[in-house]
């Protein structure tokens, strides 16, 4: 959620009161009120696609490699973080691609370069793709019925365009994700005292929202050995999932369970009672369908293909093969010409006169 | 250009519009500004001043446009030159200034340049 002391809440352009997601809802939030058409976003566990999903908009995240960090941030997150936009349309997302993907010197991460131009992937044929399609719940929140009659619509679509489609399960085990968070947690917090000296303050509630802090008491005097622990479990992960999605070119999942939840609720590192041990078993709940695949470094992006009973956006996820964006914006680019989303504008938009909010 | 026009463009609609000479960056920036003075105390997006980005567009003359930091601003997707530019330039810089020119503040200059050669470096062709 885009939530915190020092910048205050984030208000959903579709719904003053509810959330834009986060951790990117200031850039979710510029784009879908009409501020700016595009803008930067990154991705470590869902941080582009989330907002994008609660917002209405197209957001890829790519895979890991294809946008370089360099040359500041060339290894973020062990390359479970990734950097791109949130924009509204398919073709902005192909061009961003092509002004931005592209290597650093002493990048860390090598991936194969595309065979043409990713614009010009948007008037190129699909081809039959084999797809696995989410229908299950794979962390401890449930899918919303609008959201699952969302998927099925969407997987029908697919299959009258001519692709086989497949039932998945969930390709992997909650318990090893939240691993991999609170461990990053840890190390983030073992460092917080040292930034925030550099910066001239102190870590305190002034300084931290309420969860945030419980996370840094938590996990601050951790022993660096938990970071081979993390980088096991990420390589374990990674493996894993790879096998168990190998068969498919590409997968369609909910990007969350739910449409875009009220302010300050048990999401919200502004939480007054919520501990940092519930507060991780909740977050990778409701990026159940997300994380997973900064873990395995592949490409993936939310579609606004849908829209709940009371006008919230409904976002569908899109997860292909590692380094294989170019199949994303063929299939983006389908999906966006059968059920076009352009027409569909928040109620806050620029040059619209707001009503009382 | 009204608000409510700018905000039915995506970006490579308005890079267009900026090519075909029927509106300027620094109009685009403008409205950008405008949509946010409008709308920012409702959904509070932005947080960051803008000043100095102000302070420079004041400055800044014709159709150039100013870029305080790192910030990317696309080209339109002409993607035959596309891969030619991104060989030559940095990821920071629009390689053909026909539309758009930067303005960095110091001491960005100077990192922008190296970022420049670092870039060239890693796309050899």
């Amino acid at each position: 959620m885009t939530e915190t002391i020092l910048n205050g809440i984030t208000r959903n352009p579709w719904d003053l009161k509810r959330s834009t997601g986060g951790s990117s809802g200031g850039a979710a939030a510029a784009v879908a009120a009409g501020i700016t058409p595009i803008a930067h976003a990154s991705d470590g566990a869902g941080s582009i696609r989330n907002p994008a999903s609660w917002c209405g908009l197209v957001g890829l995240n790519p895979s890991r490699g294809r946008i370089s960090g360099g040359p500041d941030r060339q290894d973020s997150s062990f390359g479970l973080s990734r950097t791109f936009v949130v924009c509204r349309t398919v073709r902005d997302m192909a061009a961003a691609l092509d002004v931005f993907s592209g290597p650093y010197p002493g990048d860390p991460f090598v991936i194969v370069k595309p065979d043409r131009p990713y614009v010009d992937e948007l008037s190129q044929p699909t081809g039959r793709l084999r797809i696995g399609v989410a229908r299950t719940r794979w962390g401890a929140v449930d899918i919303e019925p609008e959201v699952l009659q969302a998927v099925e619509s969407t997987a029908s679509l697919l299959e009258e365009m001519g692709h086989v489609v497949t039932d998945i399960t969930s390709p992997y085990d909650t318990e090893e994700f939240v691993k991999i968070l609170l461990g990053l947690y840890d190390l983030d917090a073992s460092a917080l005292a040292t930034a925030a000296r550099d910066m001239g303050r102190i870590v305190s509630s002034d300084t931290l929202e309420p969860v945030s802090l419980k996370f840094y008491e938590k996990g601050r005097n951790q022993p660096l050995s938990i970071l081979k622990d993390v980088l096991e479990t990420i390589r374990r992960m990674s493996f894993s999932v790879g096998e168990a999605i190998d068969p498919y070119d590409i997968l369609l999942t909910p990007t969350q369970p739910t449409v875009a939840v009220p302010h300050g609720g048990i999401y919200s590192l502004l939480h007054p009672t919520i501990s940092a041990e519930e507060f991780v078993q909740q977050e990778p709940a409701l990026y159940q369908h997300l994380g997973v695949f900064n873990v395995t470094g592949q490409p993936s992006v939310s579609l606004p293909l849908a829209q709940s009973a009371s006008g919230l956006p409904i976002g569908l996820q899109v997860v292909g093969r590692f380094g294989d964006e170019a199949t994303l914006v063929r299939v983006a680019r389908d999906l966006e010409e059968a059920r076009p989303w352009s027409r569909r504008r928040p109620d806050v938009l620029a040059g619209k006169q707001l009503t009382a909010t | 250009m009204r608000l409510s026009e700018y905000a039915k463009y995506d970006a490579t609609g308005l890079a267009s519009l900026v090519r075909t000479g029927e509106v300027t960056a620094v109009e685009l920036t403008r409205l950008a500004h405008q949509a946010h003075d409008e709308l920012n105390p409702h959904i509070n997006a932005l947080s960051n001043s803008t000043k100095m980005l102000r302070r420079l567009l004041a400055r800044t003359k014709g159709s150039s446009m100013v870029c305080r930091s790192f910030a990317r601003i696309l080209e339109p997707p002409k993607l035959d030159a596309s891969r030619r530019r991104e060989a030559a330039c940095s990821k920071a810089i629009a390689p053909t200034p026909t539309a758009f020119s930067f303005v960095v503040p110091e001491p960005l200059d100077s990192a922008l340049s190296g970022e420049q050669q670092r870039r060239s470096s890693a796309h050899p062709e």
